[in-house]
């Protein structure tokens, strides 16, 4: 009998993460926002490519970034104002506060970096930080966000591992690729 | 050391204690039954849906839940009597909509229910 009250409980637990899991799916990331993001990103890989100099190829990756930032924070509020949700309702909220701390590392390291020798770790500092972020994040957002993530991670541990000369390209493949293929999961399948 | 003896050889007393502890759980501030109101799958869904979203729309919730217009409708009723969930209607493009939104008292419920949950798992686990 306590087996069955326990059994009870349990599945009562379970139904209610599930509950919370989807309905938390419907609010916060757009992933319209992210496939602009990646469309961005495909963009100042392909205005790059023909740049001779690293600190001007990274110099337009940081511009790219807060102009893909501004998409992407444009994208989920419009989806918050489609769905009558607020954008800084307690998701969106949560999802920032885990996403924000790991960007603002990456500020700090880009500016210290910048000026120095190691400037060529950048690239995959820059997509190992915001895989961190974006996993960390992801817990408040459709799996696909989460997954993203992840795959972030693995990207910027390519970066470190290949040459040097790879990096615009590994760039172009995770900002662009990524944000376009896991957006397109989010606009899918999870409400725009 | 006397208790603790009477604790081992007879696990009674302790095990009422635990259940007196889980049952006073089960009453809500104002004295009402919260748990048998959200010991149904629709009106639990309902209100842990409402805990994690500043609000859901009736069709969201239809969605999200897998429930029939009139069955969600009756439970989303229930839960507004109790005070746990706040109705608003509106028109969307010249559309009616209905959204809802917990209130303090709905969460605090779900809380407590969450809680009570987690208690009858430690008082069993216990048990076995």
């Amino acid at each position: 009998m306590p087996i069955d009250i326990q059994n009870q409980a349990e599945d009562n637990l379970r139904f209610i993460r599930s509950a919370m899991e989807r309905a938390e799916r419907v609010s916060a990331v757009s992933g319209a926002g992210a496939m602009a993001m990646g469309g961005i990103a495909v963009t100042a890989m392909a205005l790059s490519a023909g740049v001779e100099s690293l600190h001007t190829r990274l110099l337009i990756w940081i511009a790219t970034a807060f102009l893909a930032g501004g998409a992407g924070a444009a994208g989920s509020w419009i989806k918050a104002r489609r769905n009558n949700l607020s954008f800084s309702g307690d998701p969106g909220r949560r999802f920032l506060l885990c996403l924000i701390p790991a960007l603002l590392v990456g500020v700090v390291l880009t500016v210290s970096l910048l000026p120095t020798q190691q400037v060529g770790l950048l690239p995959g500092l820059w997509m190992m930080l915001y895989g961190a972020g974006v996993l960390a994040a992801g817990t408040y957002a459709a799996a696909p966000v989460m997954h993203m993530g992840g795959a972030f991670l693995v990207a910027g541990l390519f970066a470190h591992a290949l040459p040097e000369r790879w990096s615009n390209v590994l760039l172009g493949l995770a900002f662009g690729g990524l944000h376009l293929y896991f957006g397109y999961q989010v606009y899918r399948h999870h409400g725009g | 050391m006397a208790v603790k003896a009477s604790k081992d050889s007879d696990p009674a007393p302790s095990r009422s204690r635990s259940l007196q502890a889980i049952s006073g759980f089960v009453a809500d501030d104002k004295g009402g039954d919260f748990h048998k109101l959200l010991n149904d799958r629709v009106r639990l869904g309902i209100l842990s849906s409402l805990a994690v979203s500043d609000r859901l729309s009736f069709s969201e919730l239809k969605k999200l839940l897998e429930a029939t217009d009139g069955n969600l409708s009756v439970h989303a009723r229930k839960l507004e009597d109790a005070g746990y969930v706040r109705c608003e209607k509106m028109f969307a493009d010249r559309h009616p909509k209905t959204e809802y939104r917990i209130t303090k008292a709905g969460r605090s419920a779900l809380d407590r229910y969450l809680k009570h949950m987690e208690a009858l798992i430690r008082v069993t686990s216990r048990e076995r």
